[in-house]
């Protein structure tokens, strides 16, 4: 199905999934490995006094700040898989194909290695990584000056590659502790978030997010082909530069704080291509919203369904891609 | 056919309505150099309502002069003229609202609607964001020029060759520019199909006054629907003008290197071009 | 100074100091940390097997209000309700429970579990052991906080007599070599820097390891035969899978000279848990790596 993109069907879809998220997001509040009544949550999250009830801790320390990063990395990341697919122009393509992701694990698991006070910074080494690999995919990818999409592609497939060796080597040499410590990391972690983090990453993810739906026209003309989108007047260079560093800041950010949680940043696009179609007015901002209720959703039963010990949410995206994929994939064989 | 001719041989249609500003295009010594091949300079006219086919064997230059002519690629010496307007110099978006230009295109992955494919040719002259309802208007216009309103909501990916070919001349009509180039627009489609889209071009040329110039291998189309041809042959234009004077037999034998017939298509009076078997 | 001098000095300070839910003092944890720890603190959760053993051990066991899923000993230490695993511990368990002291292992336990603990005001006070002294230590240290320093000192006089008198029954026999497998697929062994190698060094056996840095070495199996152990050491534990009967026929294994002479033992797993109960493993491995002179010496096949 393809909805027209207009300016009251974007806006009404926007209107819709966000209704759907907040309803997701406040049923999350309420589930968790300790039981609490809906009346304790609403309490808990209006009460301002000291000490401090335990359901206010729990609901507001502990659960809103893992819902909130859980909105925020989701739409981050379905964003970027959906950016990238199209600068890519290949329906394959997910936030990792280019390495950030594995430099973003370098960055955090070199800050475990060298113990210690840098060991707490992992986050700021992860986004260090992140950028590093994004500045290196960026001048080996480009070819005549211009970044083309078949050669950034495979630029990111080597680096990705190398840096998943390094990593391989540098877990080997991590004392036991550590490294499993790091599994829950490679795997994706909501759990651990500052206040401090959210503030950050508010603001920079919605920025980037703004910045790319701007150009969302443009990416339109731009999976008719790079040559294609030049004759219909697209700057093409600029084009893909921009949306090369925006989707890569949104997957380092993304990756620095919760590790590297995989298919959302695949599958969301796709299932958003099949509610509303390909015109990105219309997708960018399906997939965002789509992002963060799969991700709520996914963090939850990640915490809820094996309680009181919890899940890797990596883990629930992936078992619950699994059927999402068999499923596109019948649909598109018949 | 009575209609005057001017000094080349082709009929004078830019005058046939008086008061409408007809589009006109001017090439004139555009060369290029890649690494081992080059096109020598080459200059041509052609004014609204003209049908222009650059014919040739592969390698020849065609499609390097035909995006020569789009300014699109940059010449290594001469100008375009469109207009008045030089074209290289023009800005990128500017260009492209008045210069269309369709190639061979790989067919896509992605899910998009016929429809909305062809409203990509509007993307020169749309705002940051959204349509306006003319826009919507133009696209309307061109799947009803291309015979593709019944597939508007189709999706591109389960159309066939032939309809894909027509939904890009549709896009490219969408731009409603004043020069239409089309690299190929006939491969791959039946004899049918293929004189339909010829026709339909010179008809919405001459109504929509813009200047066509296409790219072809078929010789005998480009003899019935072209009101000039551009023989090319190793980079270099080897003759130009009306159908007539270009489609000679020993000069086309010689360009393809094999033997050519050329006789006269009894009705409709162009030259028609046969290959001989040895 | 009188009593009711005291008391009325005590009121004073209390008065001056602000009333406060909970009256602590900030001290430095075994990892280095600085806690804030309440004087008497009624509610205690503990996020590793060992720490729970000790707090039962030194008697405050009923204030123990949640520990994790592998706390097994005393077996009262199972109905407690469980927080989690070790490595990954429920948050909302633990601030459900309202602790107001939780005990934790640096070895075990997620950096980022201290962290959010502190985030939450929670303390959290760390204990490490390296060595069998460090245990001791532990012990030492857990009665000040939990304000049984008189049970904690007899506890350590009692278990550090015994470590003597091991000390004294090996004292100047040959050392065997151990190697003491960890996990046997890949080979992990216990490093120097271990409590199980301190074990074994009290016990009058010699760690095969003793020159290699890591704390928990992955050995390849030439290297492990390149250092030629005289014995081999197991943990016993449900996961380890093959039965020593199987051990001699595995690939690689059955070319160790211990292997041959089946001079293999599987050692109570109270060997990887650094708490009282070490002592119970210290005396089984100096009974294997010395048997008693004066008893007859045990069949040498594979023992249970």
């Amino acid at each position: 199905m393809t909805l027209r993109a207009t300016r009251r069907n974007v806006l009404s879809t926007v209107l819709l999934l966000s209704g759907a998220l907040g309803i997701v997001s406040l049923a999350a509040l309420t589930v968790g490995g300790v039981h609490l009544s809906p009346s304790e949550v609403w309490l808990g999250l209006r009460d301002a006094g000291m000490p401090r009830v335990e359901a206010a801790i729990i609901v507001r320390d502990i659960r809103l700040p893992r819902i909130m990063l859980a909105v925020l990395v989701g739409a981050a990341l379905a964003t970027s898989g959906t950016a990238l697919q199209a600068l890519l122009r290949n329906p394959l393509a997910d936030p990792y194909v280019l390495g950030i992701s594995s430099g973003a694990a370098l960055g955090a698991i070199v800050a475990l290695w060298m113990g210690g006070r840098v060991a707490s910074a992992s986050p700021a080494m992860a986004f260090a990584g992140a950028l590093l690999t994004t500045a290196w995919v960026y001048l080996l990818g480009r070819r005549g000056g211009r970044l083309a999409s078949y050669t950034l592609l495979l630029a990111g497939v080597i680096t990705a590659s190398f840096l998943s060796a390094v990593i391989l080597f540098v877990l080997s040499r991590l004392s036991t502790r550590d490294v499993r410590g790091t599994a829950f990391w490679l795997m994706g972690d909501l759990s651990v978030v500052t206040g401090v983090q959210l503030r950050l990453l508010l603001p920079s993810i919605a920025l980037a997010l703004a910045g790319l739906y701007w150009f969302s026209k443009d990416l339109n003309v731009l999976l008719l082909g790079e040559e294609e989108a030049v004759h219909l007047g697209v700057n093409v260079e600029l084009l893909q530069t921009v949306v090369y560093v925006l989707a890569s800041m949104l997957t380092g950010i993304a990756v620095s704080v919760s590790g590297a949680i995989g298919y959302l940043g695949l599958l969301v696009p796709h299932l958003g291509r099949m509610v509303v179609g390909s015109d990105h007015r219309m997708l960018l901002p399906t997939a965002a919203l789509g992002g963060a209720i799969v991700l709520v959703l996914s963090d939850t039963l990640a915490r809820t369904v094996v309680a009181p010990a919890e899940l890797p949410v990596g883990a629930v995206t992936a078992v619950a891609s699994a059927p999402v994929f068999i499923y596109l994939l019948r649909r598109a064989r018949g | 056919m009575n209609e005057p001719l001017t000094t080349d041989g082709r009929p004078r249609t830019t005058e046939s309505r008086p008061g409408v500003a007809g589009a006109c295009l001017r090439v004139e010594g555009v060369a290029f150099r890649y690494l081992h091949f080059e096109l020598a300079p080459t200059s041509f006219e052609a004014g609204a309502g003209e049908l222009v086919a650059i014919i040739g064997p592969n390698g020849s230059g065609k499609s390097t002069l035909l995006e020569l002519v789009s300014g699109h690629l940059k010449p290594l010496s001469g100008r375009i003229w469109l207009d008045g307007h030089e074209l290289c110099s023009l800005p990128q978006r500017r260009r492209a609202q008045c210069v269309g230009l369709a190639r061979q295109e790989a067919p896509l992955l992605f899910p998009f609607a016929v429809r909305e494919f062809v409203r990509q040719g509007r993307h020169p002259h749309v705002g940051r964001l959204f349509e306006s309802p003319d826009d919507e208007h133009w696209v309307q216009w061109a799947l009803k020029k291309t015979n593709l309103v019944a597939l508007a909501g189709r999706l591109i990916t389960e159309i066939s060759g032939g309809e894909f070919q027509r939904a890009v001349l549709a896009r490219t009509l969408a731009q409603r520019p004043r020069l239409v180039l089309l690299d190929e627009p006939t491969a791959n489609l039946d004899i049918g199909y293929q004189i339909d889209m010829l026709r339909l071009l010179r008809e919405l040329a001459a109504k929509e006054d813009f200047v066509a110039v296409i790219v072809t291998h078929e010789l005998s189309l480009a003899a019935e629907f072209a009101d000039y041809l551009l023989l090319l042959d190793g980079g270099r234009c080897v003759r130009q003008g009306i159908p007539n004077r270009v489609l000679d037999s020993d000069l086309l034998s010689r360009v393809f290197r094999t033997p050519v017939l050329v006789d006269q298509n009894p009705l409709s009076g162009r030259p028609r071009v046969t290959w001989v078997m040895p | 100074m009188t009593y009711s001098g005291r008391l009325l000095l005590r009121l004073a300070l209390v008065l001056i100091v602000g009333i406060r839910p909970l009256v602590g003092r900030t001290v430095t944890d075994e990892t280095g940390r600085s806690v804030n720890v309440p004087d008497h603190p009624q509610r205690l959760i503990s996020l590793a097997p060992s720490v729970t053993e000790i707090v039962y051990a030194l008697g405050r066991g009923d204030r123990l209000v949640g520990d994790t899923e592998y706390c097994d000993y005393p077996p009262e230490a199972k109905r407690k309700p469980h927080v989690g695993a070790v490595l990954n511990p429920s948050l909302e368990q633990i601030v459900a429970l309202k602790p107001d002291l939780v005990l934790g292992i640096a070895e075990a336990n997620r950096r980022e579990t201290a962290e959010q603990l502190d985030r939450l005001g929670i303390p959290l006070y760390g204990l490490t052991a390296h060595t069998m002294d460090d245990m001791l230590r532990s012990v030492d240290d857990l009665g000040d906080l939990l304000g049984r320093e008189a049970e904690a000192g007899a506890l350590i006089e009692r278990l550090q007599n015994r470590i003597q008198a091991v000390a004294e029954r090996v004292k100047g026999r040959p050392r065997p070599k151990v190697l003491f497998v960890v996990w046997y697929q890949p080979l992990v062994t216990a490093g120097p820097h271990t409590f199980i190698s301190d074990v074994i060094r009290r016990a009058g056996g010699q760690s095969v390891t003793d020159d290699v840095r890591e704390e928990w070495p992955r050995l390849s199996l030439e290297e492990a035969l390149h250092r030629d152990p005289d014995i081999i050491l197991f943990p016993r534990s449900e996961s380890f899978a093959p039965s020593l009967e199987e051990f001699p026929k595995l690939p690689g294994w059955r070319d160790f000279r211990a292997v041959k002479n089946s001079r293999l033992y599987f050692i109570p797993d109270t060997i990887v848990r650094p708490c009282p109960r070490l002592v119970d493993a210290l005396e089984e491995v100096a009974r294997v790596l010395h048997p008693e002179p004066a008893a007859t010496r045990l069949a040498t096949g594979a023992q249970q």
